[in-house]
């Protein structure tokens, strides 16, 4: 198979999945419409660079779910140590407020989970069954289902608070 | 448990939905984009060279490392030698190397106690015979040194003699020496030799508890005849013995005796 062979077949496979992309890249970060669209691309390139390494030992969805969220949090911990200037803060508090309420308050009740509380919950939200969730996180079935009865039980009350 | 599933799945969906508004590249411009990283992605030759480069920084960064280490601990030595003999450091001369031409078993210690500018310090030298008499084998003792040998004073000892530092220092060696003997209770060849005070700092060379440990050439020999077990617990109990007591094969090493009123003695193996 040559390199544009590949590349095509990748293209399709990214197309297939470019809405669970575009997810993980909105709640795992706090960008924009711009900046989603910087991070969508950030994460197809890595896709990319890693998709030789691709096995098919899990799912394809899954291995992109995971591929995605790790370049996202590696990209977020590396642009903390950027300085920004002045200007283009007002810029990003502006992109920010153009960002809709669903996503916010989705984004908003994730943010206070634990890191792997909002993974097992982005993917449960997103489709995956739980022996996926458990392979992703390295957890046992029982243990991810019990998990997950108690996330939801947090975030019930975080999100009703006077019920 | 349902309410909030479906609060949460409601929720999701309306995500999802913002989600689909937002513009994506198209396929023309994905291919593009993986083109344009493709050619700036390093070839596996480039890798492999950026990972030689890295190895050899590695090696030259330790290699400067190791020499910034060892030119610090022969100045350090310098500098224990300045305070040791209240001197300036630039005046203490740097201690010569072996001349590792000969054979390890020079028949020539040298002990320097300082150098010769200060009046109060000295510098002389010890000939000794080979091969070392060892622990607890008197009669190897005195087969190994032949008396006559240490007999004849030496030249640049009687020379420099009237320096009572060294006299005390080797007086105070004599009588650990003695002491070390005693608690060895081995015969001691020191009291027949003439030249005692040059034996005393000889003999501190020669109480090496490994001397029998190395001729064994095995452990379990070493073992069998208890020696460094016996040495040691002997040793422990008189503190006095391990302060004289210098390692074989000293050469390059230093020891320092306190010589009283406040003053070390800097002694010095070459």
């Amino acid at each position: 198979m040559t390199l544009e062979e590949r590349q095509k077949e990748f293209v399709e496979i990214v197309k297939q999945h470019e809405r669970l992309i575009l997810k993980v890249c909105a709640l795992y970060s706090d960008a924009g419409s711009d900046g989603l669209k910087d991070l969508y691309q950030e994460a197809v390139c890595a896709l990319w660079e890693a998709y030789p390494s691709y096995r098919g030992d899990s799912r394809l969805s899954t291995w992109i779910f995971s591929v995605t969220r790790f370049t996202i949090l590696n990209q977020i911990r590396k642009n903390r140590l950027k300085i920004i200037p002045l200007e283009s803060e007002h810029e990003m508090v502006a992109a920010h407020s153009e960002t809709t309420i669903a996503t916010e308050e989705l984004r908003s009740a994730l943010e206070r989970l634990q890191t792997d509380e909002k993974d097992m919950m982005v993917m449960w939200l997103e489709g995956f069954d739980l022996d996926e969730i458990a392979s992703a996180v390295g957890m046992k079935y029982g243990a991810v289902a019990t998990r997950l009865t108690r996330i939801k039980m947090k975030l019930k009350a975080m999100m009703n608070p006077n019920k | 448990m349902n309410d909030i599933d479906n609060d949460l799945h409601e929720l999701y969906g309306r995500f999802g939905q913002e989600m689909e508004q937002v513009e994506l590249p198209t396929e023309g411009e994905l291919m593009h984009l993986l083109q344009s990283r493709s050619s700036l992605a390093p070839s596996p030759g480039r890798k492999r060279r950026r990972l030689w480069w890295s190895v050899a920084a590695s090696v030259a960064l330790l290699a400067v490392v190791g020499t910034a280490v060892l030119l610090r601990h022969d100045s350090s030595e310098q500098t224990l030698v300045a305070e040791a003999s209240n001197m300036p450091r630039e005046a203490v001369t740097a201690p010569e190397l072996p001349d590792l031409a000969e054979p390890p078993a020079a028949t020539e210690h040298e002990v320097v106690a300082s150098t010769a500018e200060q009046p109060s310090y000295t510098r002389c030298k010890v000939v000794r015979m080979n091969p070392l008499p060892s622990v607890g084998s008197a009669a190897s003792t005195t087969t190994a040194i032949p008396p006559q040998a240490m007999a004849q004073p030496l030249p640049e000892m009687t020379a420099l003699m009237p320096d009572t530092a060294l006299a005390d220092t080797l007086a105070m060696a004599s009588q650990q020496a003695d002491t070390a003997s005693a608690t060895l209770g081995t015969e001691h060849p020191i009291a027949d030799y003439p030249d005692k005070e040059a034996m005393m700092v000889k003999d501190t060379i020669v109480k090496n508890p490994n001397n029998d440990l190395k001729a064994a050439k095995s452990k379990k020999t070493a073992r069998k005849r208890g020696k460094k077990k016996n040495l040691w617990e002997r040793n422990k109990e008189n503190k006095d013995v391990e302060t004289i007591m210098v390692p074989h094969n000293n050469a390059g090493g230093s020891q320092q005796i306190y010589i009283g009123n406040g003053h070390f003695q800097q002694i010095r193996f070459f």
